[in-house]
C-alpha cells in the first residue's frame, strides 16, 4: 500500500506516533496529483498534455507553500510530543468556493478570477487547526451551478477517475475526483441540492451532507443561503466521521449555525445496527421528469443495478439486526426539483447581485458610466449557467407576478419536510431511524451527454434535493459497480442532527461489504499509477 | 390550465433587470431553457396545499445562547477588503459616474 492509499485516520495516527513523516505524506500527495491530474483548470484553458482526456483535472490551483508550512508546524508539534490534531498531516483539497486567506478563490468563475480572499472560511480554519495540510483548490461547476462540473469556466473540467470520458458529477466534482483518484484522502465540498452526494456516488466515494446548521457557512461563497451546506468527501465512512468531528459546531460568525453539542461521531461507529429501523420508499423508485415535447410528466425508473444495490444493502443490514420497513410513503419527493427551481434560483439571483465589478473580482476597463460597468462586467464575468439561474430567479421573484412563487415553493417545501417528520416520528406509523434510498437515478453520464439541458441535468438531483429542503443529514456510500464499471451509490437519511445514525448505518453496510469483489476494482485513471 | 410562458418581451425586461447584454444565440438558448424550467415549476400550482402547510424555514435547534448577540462587529482589517476592490483610493472604492452624471445619493 502506498501513502496515498492510507485513510485519513491511518495517516493521522501514524504521524502522531512518529511512524510517518508529514513531509513524506505531503510529497506523496503532490506526486499523485502530478501523476494523474494533468492540466489544472484555467480560464480559456487549452490542453498542453496529449493525454489530457485520460487525466482527472480535479484541481484549479495548488497551495504548496501553505501546505509545506502547515506540514512543518505539524512536525514540530509531533517532535515536542504535543497533540498534533485529529487530522495531523492529512492532505485535504478544498472546493474552490471556500475562502482561504490570501489565496485566489474563484468559484470556478471568470467573475472571481482575480479575487484573493481576505479571510479564511471557518470550516477550512478548523481543518487547519486540526493539523490538516491544505494542498489546493479543486474545480466545480461555476458558482456551484450544475451537476456535472462541465459549467466551470476553468477548463478542462474534472473527469471521472473511473472512466475519464464520463463526468464526475457536480457541483463538488473536483472534490469527488480528487478523493477517488487518491490525490487527497479528504476533500471539503458543499451540498445545496445534492452537490456532495451525487458526485461522491458517481466517483465511488463517501459523501456526507450534514444537517443545515451543523457546519458553519462562514466564508462559503453563497449559492442558496437556506440550502447550502458544507460537508466532506472521503474514501471511507470512518474518515467522513473524523472530518465531521473536526468541522462541526457553533460559529459566532454564522448565525444559522446550531448551538447543539457535537457528539463523538467516531464512537458512534462502534455501535451496531441491531434494532435500527431502516425504511425503503416506493417514492424513490424513479424520477418524474417533464417531457418538453409532450408537456406530460414521465416517470423514469431508477437504473436497475442501482435499485438492486439498494435492496441488497437493506438485506445486508437486516442480517445484522436492523429492521427493514418497506413502503414508507414520501409523496412529496417528486416536487423536490420544482421547489428547488424556485427557491435556489431566487436565492442565487439575490446572492449574485453583489457581483457588479465594483467591490471585488472581475471588472471591465473604461466603463462609460456606472450602468455600463455593471452590465459589461456581469455579461463578460458570468458564464451561461449562472446567467440562466439569475434570470430564472429574477423572473420568478418579479413583484408584478400573480403567483408568489417563493411563498408557494416554501409551502411545498414544508410538505416535503412533513414527509420526513412522519417517517421519523418516534410515535408514528413508521418510527424510522433512517431512510435508505438510491443516491442517484443513474450512474455517471458521458461528458456532453446532458450538458445544456438544464432541466434534465437538474432532475438528476431528485433523490438528493429533498434532504436539502428539509435541512436533514444524509450520507452516500459506494455500493457496487454497474456493467460499465461505473460506481453506484446508496444514501442513508436521518432526522435533524442525527449524523451518528447515518454514520452507524453506512459504516455497518461498508464493513459488511469490505470483501466484495467490486471493492477490489480500481478506477481507470489509477490503473497505471501505483498499480 | 394554460401554462404560463415567458414572452420575448418579458424576457428582455428581466435581462435588463439582471444587467446583461446578450447575443442573439445566448438569448434563444436562455429563453428556451427558462420556459422548460417554468414548465416544471408550474407543477407546483396543481398541488392542493394543506391548511397546516406553513412556509418552511429550517428549524435550527438552539441550546443556551445564540452564537452571538446581533451586534455589529468591525472586521479586523477593513483595508484588506477595500484593497480587493478593482478601483480604490485612500481607503475608498472608486466607481464611474452614473449615466448622465446624475447624483444617485
Amino acid at each position: 500500500m502506498t501513502f496515498t492509499q492510507l485513510s485519513a485516520r491511518e495517516i493521522a495516527q501514524k504521524v502522531q506516533a512518529g511512524e510517518l513523516k508529514v513531509s513524506d505524506m505531503l510529497e506523496a500527495s503532490l506526486a499523485q496529483i502530478r501523476a494523474v491530474d494533468g492540466d489544472f483548470g484555467s480560464l480559456d484553458g487549452q490542453p498542453t498534455d496529449p493525454e489530457t482526456d485520460k487525466k482527472v483535472h480535479a484541481f484549479i490551483s495548488l497551495t504548496e507553500e501553505l501546505a509545506h508550512a502547515q506540514a512543518q508546524a505539524v512536525e514540530a508539534k509531533v517532535a515536542k510530543g504535543e497533540n498534533a490534531g485529529l487530522l495531523a498531516g492529512v492532505p485535504v483539497s478544498i472546493k474552490d468556493i471556500f475562502a482561504l486567506e490570501n489565496t485566489v478563490t474563484t468559484a470556478a468563475s471568470r467573475m472571481l478570477n482575480n479575487y484573493r480572499a481576505p479571510y479564511t472560511a471557518t470550516a477550512v480554519q478548523k481543518l487547519i487547526d486540526a493539523g490538516a495540510l491544505i494542498v489546493g483548490k479543486v474545480n466545480l461547476d461555476e458558482f456551484t451551478f450544475g451537476s456535472s462540473n462541465e459549467s466551470s469556466a476553468y477548463q478542462p473540467a474534472s473527469n471521472n477517475p473511473w472512466n475519464t470520458t464520463y463526468v464526475p458529477g457536480g457541483s463538488s466534482g473536483g472534490s469527488a475526483a480528487a478523493v477517488a483518484a487518491e490525490e487527497t484522502p479528504l476533500s471539503l465540498g458543499t451540498d445545496t441540492g445534492g452537490s456532495i452526494r451525487q458526485p461522491a456516488a458517481f466517483c465511488g466515494v463517501v459523501g456526507l451532507k450534514p444537517s443545515y446548521g451543523r457546519v458553519s457557512r462562514y466564508g462559503l461563497i453563497a449559492f442558496a443561503s437556506s440550502l447550502d451546506c458544507p460537508g466532506p468527501l472521503a474514501r471511507n465512512v470512518e474518515d467522513a466521521a473524523l472530518i465531521l468531528q473536526v468541522m462541526a459546531g457553533v460559529d459566532e460568525r454564522d448565525e444559522s449555525s446550531a448551538t447543539l453539542p457535537v457528539p463523538n461521531y467516531l464512537e458512534a461507529l462502534q455501535q451496531d445496527v441491531r434494532g435500527m429501523r431502516i425504511g425503503l420508499s416506493p417514492d424513490y423508485a424513479g424520477i418524474a421528469y417533464p417531457n418538453h415535447a409532450t408537456g406530460e410528466f414521465e416517470v423514469i425508473p431508477v437504473q436497475e443495478e442501482i435499485k438492486q444495490a439498494t435492496l441488497d444493502a437493506a438485506e445486508q443490514l437486516a442480517r445484522q439486526g436492523a429492521e427493514i420497513v418497506e413502503k414508507v410513503p414520501m409523496p412529496h419527493t417528486r416536487y423536490g426539483i420544482p421547489v428547488y427551481f424556485v427557491v435556489s434560483r431566487i436565492e442565487a439571483a439575490s446572492n449574485l447581485n453583489r457581483m457588479d465589478g465594483v467591490k471585488y473580482g472581475y471588472t471591465v476597463a473604461d466603463a462609460r458610466d456606472l450602468q455600463d460597468l455593471y452590465t459589461r462586467t456581469r455579461t463578460e464575468g458570468f458564464g451561461l449557467q449562472p446567467k440562466l439561474r439569475i434570470l430564472m430567479g429574477a423572473y420568478l421573484s418579479a413583484a408584478s407576478k400573480k403567483v408568489n412563487y417563493y411563498q408557494l415553493a416554501s409551502q411545498v417545501r414544508g410538505m416535503i419536510r412533513q414527509d420526513f417528520e412522519l417517517a421519523f416520528d418516534p410515535k408514528g406509523a413508521y418510527q424510522l431511524d433512517a431512510l435508505l434510498t438510491p443516491t442517484t437515478p443513474t450512474t455517471a453520464f458521458k461528458r456532453a451527454e446532458i450538458f445544456g439541458d438544464s432541466v434534465l441535468m437538474q432532475y438528476a438531483d431528485q433523490m438528493t434535493v429533498s434532504v436539502n429542503h428539509a435541512g436533514l443529514p444524509a450520507i452516500t456510500v459506494p455500493a457496487g459497480l454497474d456493467k460499465k464499471n461505473l460506481p453506484i451509490g446508496i444514501q442513508f437519511i436521518a432526522n435533524h442532527f442525527q449524523e451518528e445514525t447515518i454514520l452507524r448505518a453506512a459504516y455497518a453496510y461498508e464493513q459488511s461489504t469490505l470483501d466484495a469483489a467490486w471493492r477490489k476494482v480500481r478506477p481507470m485513471a489509477l490503473q497505471e499509477v501505483n498499480a | 390550465m394554460q401554462l404560463e410562458k415567458i414572452s420575448p418581451e418579458a424576457f428582455e425586461k428581466i435581462v435588463d433587470m439582471a444587467a446583461f447584454a446578450l447575443e442573439a444565440e445566448e438569448k434563444a438558448y436562455l429563453l428556451e431553457e427558462l420556459n422548460h424550467q417554468l414548465q416544471s415549476v408550474q407543477e407546483l400550482l396543481d398541488i392542493p396545499l394543506e391548511e397546516s402547510s406553513s412556509s418552511s424555514l429550517i428549524n435550527i435547534p438552539r441550546v443556551g445562547d445564540m452564537p452571538r448577540r446581533d451586534e455589529w462587529q468591525a472586521f479586523d482589517v477593513p483595508r484588506g477588503i477595500i484593497e480587493r476592490a478593482p478601483q480604490h483610493e485612500d481607503g475608498m472604492i472608486l466607481v464611474p459616474e452614473p449615466a448622465g452624471g446624475k447624483d444617485l445619493s
